[in-house]
């Protein structure tokens, strides 16, 4: 009980139990650890919508595969979001030996994050350019979202969406988090599912923050992000409910802030930043010299990894320079209200194999933002305990704290 | 989690008003969604209707019309509470915001579904995808009122009220802030123009008790253990016959601390069309008080909270 998720205080610690994603890298997490460590991209042309009049039509785009399609088929699912949802969680379940039938035993809770509601209309876009005057329902209530869900996977307790923009993926899982932690949950299914349509392409277009190029986070030429498409999941148990299956990581520590502003940009100071790294490691019971790596935001914009140096540097002083960051979006795309989801089943593995991924694209830092950036290939680093964040549009601001557990129990990756 | 929260103010537009008169319409056993002609009142309205002109709003050239009813919500929640504006310019942190959108800026979307349709969906406007956010109301209030701490906007099934109650604890309880302003700001718009539109906005002020005291808050309601265990809750539940007043409601709320129910026989209706095989959620009715508000004899209020339906009501209130 005395550990970096609880100590001193009595409190169960907190386990990644299961892991499931779907991205642009893949169908499953092996595959998306596999390509983020090999330097892959998943970034593409985008074919499930059409191109004209978007700033770029490269994104981290998930093209569905017979498998996939079947899948739909099978339980009628008629959304992408709740494909991916369902895939991943399917996934994680299995990954962390829980059944359904099991489940229904436990005390069990579900938080995803998501970001927008347009996210299950990607027929009705469509139909908005082709139908004149016709009004079309645009299936933008999330209730029935994760009433499907919740459905699905005989969750009888609570079933929640956390739509915080860009940092929904990594507040639901601190939400999580502390349910198992406060209040006597035994497992939770948490983290986030976003899909891409034209409609967030064309605004994205609008407000510049897509880069004409690619993804260059902290290098002197970043202009903007992409975006991509997928799920992340994390099945989060109580510690006393570990099973024979390894655990990965402990979920040690969460923060929240807002910046209060702008409605899309960030606090250039990085106050907000500072503040919610900040709770994170004080949850996690561990002070800014423990801190291994850091899972960066990472979009790529000239204003977000501005302030995330900042924030970064503020906390951690001279240390910012040493610790090595990385970001996962040149690889898969921005997955918005997944990306906090999607960052933190890498953070998690990057503790279990002690190997951090590439961020591609970059040749050479911005020598303003002097971060220890890991670029060109994966590298191997001792890492105990790993830092993620996320930053979203209304200033919401995220983070999570990993910690390494079991060392022994993993066999050699 | 241990320690007491204190509802210490209520902030609330309705098509009927603000609270008072919200309030004084549930006595009189009027049925805010009949009476206050909702078919009417344009989306985005609800301001201009009830006339309120708060500097807060004019902290961005657009703001979604949900958007502004929270930023007046959460201002007369602050107000009621005691809170000046400077308590939260000295301690931002201190502060957070949770509130719950199911169905998020609908009158935005549907502006930019237009405007999209006029220009051949070419170009969209970034005022308005801006705006686009499910957490666009919890972020403008924010910023309106500078409050820098949690700031969460969520979504859930029927039992959504509870939810944000028990979030908010969670908050106050792991220390995440002392003060949590949280509630709804939602419309019935479903993308449908032709339907009657409804814009709600309730928010609490909850703060942890020692707070309350610290600063010398008036006496609030203590928010006791929220429990939400309901098993059969993933399943479809009979529809409920019609209520007659008073009667108690047949399957009591979830709520352990509250003893019981009974309704004002005033039945809202199904205003998103979801179907009778759900209990119906959107009714008007009030909570008796629980033990503890009993032995203070504070009495007993009903709250309106949103829920995946629209308004379901849920509490006790007012010492």
């Amino acid at each position: 009980m005395a550990d970096a998720s609880g100590r001193g205080l009595s409190l169960p610690r907190v386990l990644v139990a299961g892991l499931g994603s779907v991205s642009a890298l893949g169908e499953d997490t092996a595959q998306l650890w596999d390509g983020l460590l090999a330097g892959r991209t998943g970034i593409k042309p985008v074919a499930n919508f059409r191109q004209e009049h978007l700033r770029n039509v490269l994104a981290g785009e998930i093209r569905l595969s017979a498998a996939q399609r079947e899948y739909a088929e099978r339980y009628r699912l008629d959304s992408r979001i709740a494909l991916f949802a369902r895939l991943a969680m399917d996934e994680a379940l299995k990954d962390a030996g829980w059944t359904r039938a099991y489940l229904q035993k436990k005390k069990v809770g579900l938080v995803l994050g998501t970001s927008l509601g347009m996210s299950l209309v990607e027929k009705s876009i469509d139909q908005l350019d082709e139908c004149g005057g016709e009004q079309v329902d645009t299936y933008d209530d999330f209730a029935g979202l994760v009433e499907e869900l919740a459905d699905a996977y005989r969750v009888s307790s609570e079933a929640l969406i956390v739509t915080t923009a860009c940092a929904a993926g990594t507040n639901a899982i601190g939400i999580a988090k502390d349910m198992i932690r406060h209040e006597g949950y035994e497992v939770v299914l948490c983290g986030g599912v976003d899909t891409l349509d034209r409609m967030k392409y064309l605004g994205h277009s609008a407000l510049n923050t897509l880069t004409p190029t690619l993804i260059r986070p902290f290098t002197p030429e970043r202009d903007g992000t992409l975006f991509g498409e997928g799920a992340g999941i994390l099945v989060l148990e109580r510690e006393s409910l570990a099973q024979e299956l390894p655990t990965y990581a402990a979920c040690a520590g969460t923060g929240y802030s807002c910046d209060a502003h702008h409605i899309t940009g960030p606090d250039p100071s990085g106050a907000g930043a500072v503040k919610v790294m900040g709770q994170a490691l004080e949850d996690a019971g561990i002070q800014a010299e423990d801190v291994d790596h850091i899972n960066l935001h990472g979009s790529g914009t000239p204003l977000n990894d501005g302030m995330e140096y900042a924030a970064i540097r503020e906390l951690f002083g001279p240390a910012a320079a040493r610790i090595p960051v990385t970001s996962i979006k040149p690889a898969i795309g921005h997955v918005m209200g997944a990306a906090g989801a999607l960052e933190a089943v890498a953070t998690v593995l990057s503790l279990r194999d002690q190997k951090i991924p590439p961020t591609l694209n970059v040749a050479a830092p911005d020598p303003e933002l002097p971060l220890n950036l890991v670029c060109g290939e994966a590298r191997v680093a001792a890492l105990e305990h790993a830092l993620s964040n996320s930053f979203g549009f209304g200033g919401c601001n995220g983070a999570l704290v990993f910690s390494r557990v079991n060392a022994d129990q993993w066999t050699d990756p | 989690m241990t320690g007491d929260i204190l509802l210490t103010g209520i902030g609330l537009l309705s098509p009927l008003g603000g609270k008072e008169s919200f309030f004084r319409a549930l006595g009189e056993a009027e049925a805010p969604c009949r009476t206050a002609g909702n078919g009417s009142l344009p989306p985005g309205g609800l301001t201009e209707l009830l006339g309120i002109k708060s500097p807060k709003l004019q902290i961005a050239r657009y703001l979604d019309p949900l958007a502004k009813n929270a930023i007046v919500a959460l201002e007369e929640a602050m107000g009621d509470a005691g809170i000046a504006p400077d308590a939260v310019a000295q301690d931002p942190y201190g502060f957070g915001i949770l509130l719950a959108a199911t169905r998020g800026p609908g009158a935005t979307r549907n502006k930019a579904y237009e405007q999209l349709r006029a220009r051949q969906g070419k170009l969209l406007s970034s005022t308005l995808f801006s705006n686009f956010g499910y957490n666009i109301a919890a972020a403008t209030a924010a910023l309106a009122h500078g409050i820098k701490g949690p700031n969460l906007t969520v979504a859930g099934r029927s039992n959504l009220s509870l939810l944000l109650l028990r979030r908010a604890r969670q908050l106050l309880a792991t220390g995440r802030c002392h003060t949590v302003f949280t509630g709804f700001s939602e419309s019935l718009v479903n993308g449908q123009a032709a339907r009657p539109v409804s814009e709600w906005s309730c928010i609490f002020c909850l703060e942890r008790t020692e707070r309350a005291r610290q600063r010398g808050a008036r006496a609030g309601v203590v928010l006791t253990e929220i429990e939400l265990e309901s098993p059969g809750l993933a399943q479809p539940r009979p529809c409920a016959p019609a209520f007659r007043l008073p009667r108690a409601i047949p399957q009591p709320l979830p709520v352990a601390a509250l003893a019981e129910a009974e309704t004002l026989d005033l039945d809202l209706g199904d205003p998103l069309g979801i179907g009778p095989e759900y209990l119906p959620l959107l009714q008007a009715g009030r909570i008796k008080a629980t033990e503890r508000l009993r032995v203070e004899k504070t009495g007993y209020i009903a709250l309106p909270v949103s829920s995946r339906h629209g308004v379901s009501l849920l509490g006790v209130a007012r010492a």
